[in-house]
């Protein structure tokens, strides 16, 4: 009995040391990155203006949870092909989830669901935004990141916060989910 | 229940030589590791011989950064060492002598074998470099 007892310490201490080895090893292979939030939506809606065809994006803001792989995104955009057809100005302000991740010492983000929708079109063009909200939803923007380490490649970003005026973001370890893009609603 | 004191020295002097034996291997093979492949810290040197991370080496880098693959490595690794141990444990406490001796030889070939594959794949990747 004292020496089956023995043999359960070790192997305790064996989980222990594992899991300490596993933490260590998380520590060693989660890189660290910074970028100024304006700068973020300066790019982003510079970037999205061009991938986007029929929709002229306004404003944009990025809303970072305090916990989270994922980036909250509003925007507000015209569509100026409906204008002349209601009147007024058309717009749509939608908000987004995105996701970003490392490539090729780049920084990738695109639309992962939609939150929420709401725009000023008649009904009978609700399908047309409904079309505007999906152009949205399949474009992507790369921005170039100097400080990316030749490690940080082609891995999803794991953590992202929001602190004193700045994105902190970090990639570590993952749950490869084999998702890439989408394109759901987020409530789903 | 009583204990045959010459029953449980014999026990105590085979528990002392499973731990002396394994030490003397642990750091041969790992004095080996570090003479091939120079790690940031000891405390780098010991995990990558214990369980199979932070070895920061190429060879061993199929870890990555993904948690199956490093939960399917930590399963491996409690494995190994489970068997080894479970071999001590009948070389210090087995009833028969056969089973003393097939304990003492799995558990110390096991050691040999599997620090010895952790040092080839750090030579190797000292060649490499």
């Amino acid at each position: 009995m004292k020496s089956l007892k023995l043999l359960l310490i070790a192997c305790t201490a064996l989980l222990v040391l594992i899991a300490i080895g596993d933490y260590r090893h998380a520590g060693q292979v989660t890189e660290h990155y910074s970028i100024d939030k304006e700068s973020l939506e300066r790019q982003l809606l510079e970037r999205m203006s061009h991938s986007l065809d029929h929709v002229e994006l306004e404003s944009l803001e990025v809303i970072p949870s305090l916990f989270g792989d994922r980036l909250g995104l509003t925007l507000k955009a015209q569509l100026p092909r409906f204008s002349e057809e209601i009147g007024e100005t058309a717009w749509t302000r939608l908000s987004l989830d995105l996701r970003m991740h490392l490539q090729n010492r780049r920084l990738i983000l695109w639309p992962a669901c939609l939150r929420s929708s709401e725009h000023n079109l008649p009904p009978q063009l609700a399908e047309d935004a409904r079309e505007t909200t999906r152009e949205v939803l399949r474009s992507w923007v790369d921005m170039p990141l100097e400080e990316i380490a030749p490690r940080g490649q082609g891995r999803p970003i794991t953590h992202i916060k929001e602190r004193d005026g700045l994105i902190h973001f970090s990639a570590g370890l993952y749950w490869p989910s084999g998702t890439f893009p989408n394109n759901a609603d987020c409530r789903n | 229940m009583p204990t045959n004191p010459s029953h449980a020295s014999g026990q105590r002097s085979r528990l002392l030589l499973v731990i002396a034996i394994s030490a003397i291997l642990f750091s041969s093979f790992a004095i080996i590791g570090w003479l091939v492949h120079p790690f940031p810290k000891v405390a780098d040197l010991f995990f990558c011989y214990l369980t199979l991370t932070n070895c920061s080496v190429t060879l061993l880098d199929y870890i990555e950064f993904r948690w199956p693959r490093l939960l399917a490595i930590n399963l491996v690794v409690f494995c190994t060492w489970l068997v080894l141990l479970v071999a001590a444990h009948s070389f210090v406490v087995g009833v028969s002598t056969w089973r003393r001796v097939l304990g003492g030889l799995v558990a110390v070939l096991g050691l040999i074998l599997a620090n010895g594959l952790v040092t080839f794949a750090l030579i190797l990747d000292g060649l490499r470099h």
